[in-house]
């Protein structure tokens, strides 16, 4: 016991001594480019949904959608007038824009639409209900 | 209120730290074979405190379920799938804890009436 003590010792010790400064001067990275798009319109400003499915990309006229897992861009949102900043937010899945030019803010909420199976499920309502509410839920 | 437009449907999302949650679902699923779905459901929410193997026994008892099936289904592959399922379909779309609620595919931030009101509205001017 005492020795397993020792030897954790000393290993924090080292950790402690060196590990920083070792990581530091040895850190790399590595990168892949895995894809390019030509977005039509000079970038602006870029933002990204708080789960990482929506980058957003501000450009003159639009707000380019680009989804990283189906690595395309998914969706143009055309804007009526020009905007040089964009912020998300997490509450209620807000964009917030922004123009320095013309002193406008306009903040558009951006839903994405999952597709939810639910057959082989119990249901209350309607079988043919225009609205379906899905909660993922436990019991305990 | 909504109640010719809107259908409510619980997808299983037992967390792992929650023991009992898998078998309780698996439970709730195998009493929709025999009718009692939203009765052994809401039992359930009504003991979530003291879920256990026993209890399960207990409620399907209290809900004249055939114990012989309901022990049967409870254990199907058929049951097994939908939670599979459920969770892999939870998991996809960023799910991470219960409840979370998606109304027509679009997850719901607001969880006050007036979010779940608001929404539906939304969706029904839609149609």
């Amino acid at each position: 016991m005492y020795k397993r003590a020792q030897i954790w010792g000393a290993v924090v010790f080292m950790f402690m001594s060196f590990g920083v400064l070792e990581l530091s001067d040895s850190a790399e990275i590595d990168w892949t480019v895995i894809k390019q798009f030509d977005i039509g319109s000079k970038p602006l400003d870029v933002a990204a949904s708080d789960d990482g499915q929506m980058v957003f990309v501000l450009t003159k006229r639009e707000i380019v959608v680009y989804s990283p897992d189906k690595n395309s861009i998914f969706k143009r949102i055309p804007l009526d007038q020009e905007f040089d900043k964009i912020e998300y937010s997490t509450r209620g899945s807000l964009l917030v824009l922004t123009s320095s030019t013309l002193n406008t803010l306009k903040v558009i909420r951006v839903d994405q639409i999952y597709p939810i199976d639910i057959s082989g499920l119990a249901f209350k309502g309607p079988g043919n209900a225009s609205v379906t509410i899905a909660v993922f839920d436990d019991y305990q | 209120m909504f109640s010719n437009e809107v259908k409510l449907v619980v997808k299983n999302f037992p967390l792992n730290n929650h023991k009992f949650a898998r078998k309780a679902a698996q439970a709730a699923l195998a009493a929709k074979e025999q009718g009692k779905f939203w009765e052994f459901h809401h039992t359930l929410f009504q003991n979530y405190k003291s879920i256990n193997d026993g209890k399960i026994q207990d409620i399907a008892k209290e809900l004249n379920l055939d114990m012989e099936k309901f022990n049967k289904d409870m254990n199907s592959k058929a049951v097994q799938y939908i939670i599979n399922r459920d969770v892999q379909d939870g998991r996809k779309i960023g799910v991470r804890g219960t409840p979370t609620v998606y109304i027509n595919g679009k997850r719901l931030n607001d969880r006050k009436l007036s979010g779940f009101t608001e929404m539906i509205e939304a969706e029904l001017k839609k149609k």
